[in-house]
């Protein structure tokens, strides 16, 4: 398809009528892409078979959805911080949250940006003010968005350094930029990674949700 | 008439759009209006993007390094062919890849926190049980202790959205059609459950 001769006008114009909105800017994306990636691990436990609802701190139906876009205690009280629960029949029921601290091996905390946790551990947590522990974890994934894919090593090489300490399994790294040094490092020490994933990728969203969809697999299987 | 884009199309338009882009933005602050951070973020946009051009693609690149020339024990010349090392640089982008990654930052900037912004109301509209119309989002602060929201979304804020980035994702979806690389998917339609 041959360009335009006025399509950088176009283009300047598009991106000149964008900011009277509060989804274009750069943090709008950021914000938006831990429960963008949230939203495709319901999907996943939904297509393997569970029932899905959303849950304030208090067990209840939200009134409106918050989220995190730092992450704080699983038993914050600052704002009523949604989650998921995901029911599979004859398991254990999980919880699925934005932005929450678990603790590692090391008693130290860490950052979750997409944590799958089970609910027994969670409700112990909220009623006394902990960080569920890492081996409750089923599912936990580091989302990263950023524009200039040469940072993304530096996160690769921090999640190296996380998953020692949450220890290994379901540890997922997805960013939106495809990085070959990213996927270098994630190749050879064997980790799960997805990198470019966005919207815009939607090849790329089907092969993550699959590979929740066998990390729900597997769990299922535990309690068959 | 060539499906893709030349090497000095490409070029062109990268100059182009950088040149009206950076003309363009300053022109349209708005007097008074305390919103320069965000009216300044397509240039951030674009610096960024192009501090990760200018650095060009890493590439590992198998070459010969001498052991060393002088024998120590000896004092003779060394007669090694030297041994085979993988060492790690850069190789420029064409025109073309480069234009190819900004239209991919500028998408992912300013056109999939829509996408996200649907697909996110979609799925609290089918999992909470309330009608899309009905849903409130919040984002809190970095500081979760500020109470008000540092973004808040509702059926009208994203419609509007929607609307807004439409004309950019049909721009940049025709020039990513004509890089010859993987199409990016711009649909901004509503999410149906």
């Amino acid at each position: 398809m041959p360009i335009e001769d006025d399509m950088h006008t176009k283009i300047v114009d598009a991106i000149c009528n964008l900011p009277v909105t509060n989804l274009s800017t750069l943090s709008a994306g950021e914000d938006l892409y831990e429960p963008y990636v949230w939203a495709l691990v319901l999907e996943a436990a939904e297509r393997m078979g569970a029932v899905i609802s959303l849950r304030d701190r208090n067990g209840g139906a939200p009134g409106s959805f918050w989220f995190r876009t730092q992450p704080s205690g699983i038993a914050s009280v600052a704002h009523p911080y949604c989650h998921a629960l995901i029911e599979f029949e004859g398991c254990p029921a999980l919880e699925a949250h934005v932005g929450i601290y678990v603790s590692g091996r090391s008693k130290v905390r860490h950052e979750c940006d997409v944590a799958v946790l089970f609910k027994s551990e969670a409700d112990a947590c909220r009623d006394n003010n902990t960080h569920p522990r890492c081996s409750k974890a089923i599912l936990t994934v580091e989302c990263k968005f950023y524009v200039n894919a040469t940072v993304g090593v530096g996160h690769g090489r921090s999640f190296l350094g996380l998953i020692n300490d949450i220890q290994n399994g379901e540890r997922y790294f997805v960013a939106t930029r495809a990085s070959s040094s990213v996927s270098k490092l994630f190749a050879k020490h064997n980790k799960e990674y997805e990198l470019g994933l966005s919207p815009m990728s939607p090849d790329l969203e089907t092969r993550l949700r699959g590979s929740f969809e066998k990390a729900f697999r597997d769990f299922k299987s535990e309690f068959a | 008439m060539a499906d893709t884009i030349s090497e000095i199309e490409a070029q062109e338009l990268l100059v182009k759009l950088d040149m009206e882009l950076r003309k363009a933005i300053p022109d349209h602050l708005p007097l008074g209006v305390d919103l320069v951070p965000d009216w300044a973020e397509p240039l951030t946009v674009l610096d960024l993007i192009q501090a990760e051009i200018a650095e060009g693609r890493p590439v590992v690149r198998k070459v010969r390094v001498a052991d060393g020339d002088i024998d120590r024990l000896t004092g003779t010349q060394r007669t090694s062919q030297g041994s085979s090392a993988e060492l790690t640089g850069s190789q420029p982008y064409t025109a073309v890849e480069a234009l190819a990654l900004t239209t991919e930052a500028l998408a992912l900037v300013f056109v999939s926190p829509v996408q996200m912004a649907s697909r996110l109301m979609s799925t609290l509209s089918k999992f909470g049980a309330v009608e899309a119309d009905n849903i409130s989002v919040s984002f809190a602060a970095k500081k979760e202790q500020m109470p008000s929201p540092v973004l808040e979304l509702d059926a009208l804020t994203v419609d509007i959205a929607r609307v807004t980035a439409e004309p950019l994702a049909n721009e940049l979806k025709k020039l990513s059609g004509s890089l010859g690389a993987v199409t990016l998917d711009l649909s901004i339609r509503p999410e149906k459950n």
